[in-house]
């Protein structure tokens, strides 16, 4: 059973009446866990784990301790504030220390769905085994994992703030590669609203890329004009937030916004005009946190306006030493065109010679002051020739700035964004389908 | 000194990889390829498959004669040494790779029987109690030569190369074909002799040309057993701590690249069908 607000608001009160130390702040969550993993078209594993945990962070003298548990009865709520005081009393000062938050008041988001929280076990069996029969009546190997999570909790401060709050969250990816081994396909999506997330559909479209795939090409890697599903610029983008637009990384001369003398590029105009990337809690399609960075209330965050960097995300001990006031986000990531949009298949319509990437994988960065990162295509590649899909391809190493493939001259369109999640992990963001003129494969891979 | 070193003439090298670099070469390249579960295409929906197929146990030709990968759930200091496992199966060690060629596999009591085995390896774990517990790497070490081989012997061996300490990024297919790893600090090697420190590099190969390219490997006097207390698998994700002891080894003729271009300047454009 997930915690309710009186529940977490009572554990948070006993674990700072608790505490002696100069300031504190306690958080207390509960959550729920539920899966079905599927493969070789059979279940592979299911279950459902449930936890609540607790933790704290004091500081004494402008020192520091934190100590968690996950058991919360009284006796372990005191050995944990014991051992948070003594870790405190014995470590350097924290010399990032910023008083804990007063009273904030924070405006709800929609993020928590009852039918999701309480999934029926049964439905869920129910459309895995409509899959696997999916799998057998098209000829294909498949593999998949349906998971659902909840969680409520909230945190305290010493200097009298208290939030509380609950969340949803469903996905079901699946993996459909042909009996020869030559071909994959996969497709993903994931919702905070069971009610919104189509299995079928998801089952279907990676049987489709699997079944269309077959006979790949090798074809010369090199600099192409790329057409990105949703999935792809999830994988590459997806993870566009705090570190990405982190102030001190910028401002401290080690990432890709930093400019010389110590200063950062806020202002300039950096992307192509018709990008804004922005925060937005209250998102119906993607809701946020009401809560930013430990307890900052959530606003809508413009990140970039019309291709200019509108906003860097200062935490509360940069904002303080920078003389800003901190940054109210990001919470979730949204990408939108300011112009007219295509669709996926206008993009291809329009192209005379490009490649279509489904999805990207292991997407590791190379050069932080470039926004360099390496990776590989997988699943589903094909070869667009005069406005039509010609031939599948086989898969490529890429090495790209994404600063670079955003830039001005290189978007060449984009469409309304969809909720679509990072096939490497993380939460949903609201990304456009997009055609961009450059991208630079670098090596082939054989794998499927 | 990092900052000032110059960058890197992308180009063909020689490399010296030491323990500190070597050890997740190993992991990403040998490690999660000789998963059984991924060829039984069991993680196919997240970390991949293995090009790596029960067909070529003892014929698939991983690396050169001088490579011997040992699995081993025994080896002192190493992070995935047990006495037994998840299923109370001991703590064992077997080759994965003897003199260059493939042999086995990491197993479990699930799927031993499924390639001809009659017992498991010991290689199931769970995280915690919570998680459920499934195929885990073990410990798989590069075996060093049996002579007294110095680091400073492998470099002398080298007209022109690059000598990496460290991890940095790491990049796989999901077949563990074709890899991108950069290091923490290089080291340009001149007609035999390490020179100044260079800054942007990273090498690009695959999996069996790379290890092909093995000739020269340090004696046990450089042997280091290095590990990741995180290595993530699996759907929910759970973490396994590993160790893969080395010592250095070098390799002919890989490709090096500058990832301070943002385009991966000098990746050479290879294909490997």
């Amino acid at each position: 059973m997930l915690l309710t607000e009186a529940e977490v608001k009572a554990l948070t009160q006993k674990i700072l009446g608790m505490v002696k130390a100069d300031d504190a702040s306690a958080s207390v969550d509960s959550n729920k866990q539920s899966h079905l993993r599927f493969a070789a078209n059979n279940v592979l594993t299911s279950g459902t784990r449930e936890g609540r945990n607790a933790s704290v962070t004091v500081w004494i003298g402008g020192k520091r301790g934190s100590a968690s548990t996950n058991d919360l009865d009284d006796a372990s709520l005191r050995a944990m504030v014991d051992q948070a005081e003594k870790i405190a009393s014995t470590s350097p000062p924290d010399r990032e220390y910023v008083p804990t938050l007063s009273k904030q008041t924070y405006r709800p988001t929609s993020g928590y769905v009852e039918a999701t929280a309480n999934l029926s076990l049964a439905d869920r069996a129910r459309q895995i085994g409509a899959i696997l029969a999916e799998f057998d009546k098209a000829g294909v190997i498949g593999a998949g994992f349906h998971s659902a999570n909840s969680q409520a909790g909230g945190s305290a401060t010493k200097n009298g703030n208290f939030e509380y709050e609950r969340s949803t969250g469903v996905g079901l990816s699946v993996t459909a590669r042909t009996p020869d081994g030559t071909s994959s396909g996969y497709f993903l999506r994931s919702h905070h609203d069971i009610a919104k997330l189509d299995t079928m559909r998801i089952a279907r479209e990676a049987i489709r890329k699997a079944v269309e795939g077959k006979n790949a090409r090798a074809i010369e890697p090199g600099v192409y004009t790329v057409v990105l599903e949703p999935q792809a610029v999830a994988d590459l983008l997806g993870g566009f937030g705090f570190g990405f637009f982190n102030a001190r990384t910028a401002d401290e001369g080690r990432g890709v916004f930093s400019a010389l003398g110590g200063k950062n590029k806020l202002g300039e105009k950096i992307f192509d005009e018709r990008i804004t990337i922005y925060s937005d809690p209250w998102n119906a399609e993607l809701p946020g946190s009401q809560s930013s960075q430990g307890g900052i209330p959530a606003q809508m965050v413009k990140m970039v306006e019309n291709g200019v960097l509108k906003n860097l995300v200062y935490n509360r001990y940069w904002a303080q030493q920078k003389k800003v006031e901190p940054t109210p986000g990001p919470v979730n990531t949204i990408i939108e065109s300011n112009g007219p949009t295509q669709t996926l298949e206008q993009m291809i319509a329009s192209t005379d010679r490009g490649i279509l990437v489904g999805r990207f994988w292991y997407i590791r960065q190379t050069d932080p002051r470039t926004a360099s990162s390496t990776g590989l295509t997988r699943d589903g590649v094909w070869m667009i020739e005069n406005g039509k899909i010609a031939y599948p391809l086989k898969n490529f190493r890429f090495n790209q700035s994404t600063v670079k493939m955003l830039a001005p001259g290189n978007v060449l369109a984009m469409s309304k964004p969809e909720r679509v999640g990072s096939s490497e992990g993380g939460g949903g963001s609201l990304l456009p389908a997009m055609k961009l003129k450059e991208f630079n494969f670098t090596s082939q891979s054989e794998a499927v | 000194m990092k900052l000032s070193a110059p960058s890197v003439t992308p180009g063909k090298y020689d490399l010296v990889l030491h323990p500190s670099h070597l050890f997740l070469t190993i992991h990403e390249s040998v490690g999660h390829p000789t998963e059984l579960d991924r060829a039984l295409l069991w993680e196919a929906n997240y970390a991949g498959t293995s090009f790596l197929t029960p067909d070529k146990t003892g014929k698939l030709q991983f690396g050169s004669k001088m490579v011997n990968f040992v699995a081993d759930r025994t080896q002192p200091q190493g992070m995935a040494t047990v006495g037994y496992d998840d299923e109370a199966v001991p703590g064992q060690s077997w080759h994965l790779v003897k003199d260059g060629v493939f042999v086995d596999w990491q197993t479990t009591r699930d799927t031993a029987k499924l390639v001809g085995k009659n017992k498991s390896y010991g290689c199931l774990h769970a995280d915690s109690w919570g998680s459920v517990p499934f195929p885990r790497m073990p410990n798989v070490s590069l075996t060093p030569s049996k002579d007294a081989v110095t680091q400073d012997d492998l470099v002398a061996g080298i007209d022109k190369g690059i000598l990496i300490y460290g991890r940095g990024s790491y990049s796989i297919d999901q077949q563990r074909y074709n890899f991108q790893f950069g290091g923490q600090t290089f080291w340009e090697i001149k007609n035999g002799k390490v020179a100044g420190m260079l800054r942007d590099v990273a090498y690009q190969s695959r999996t069996t040309d790379f290890w092909g390219s093995l000739d020269g490997l340090g004696g046990q006097a450089t042997y280091e057993v290095p590990g990741s207390p995180n290595d993530g698998k699996g759907e929910p994700g759970q973490s396994n701590a590993v160790s893969h002891g080395c010592p250095p080894a070098r390799f002919r003729q890989i490709n090096v690249l500058n990832t301070a271009s943002g385009t991966g300047a000098g990746q050479m454009m290879e294909d490997h069908e």
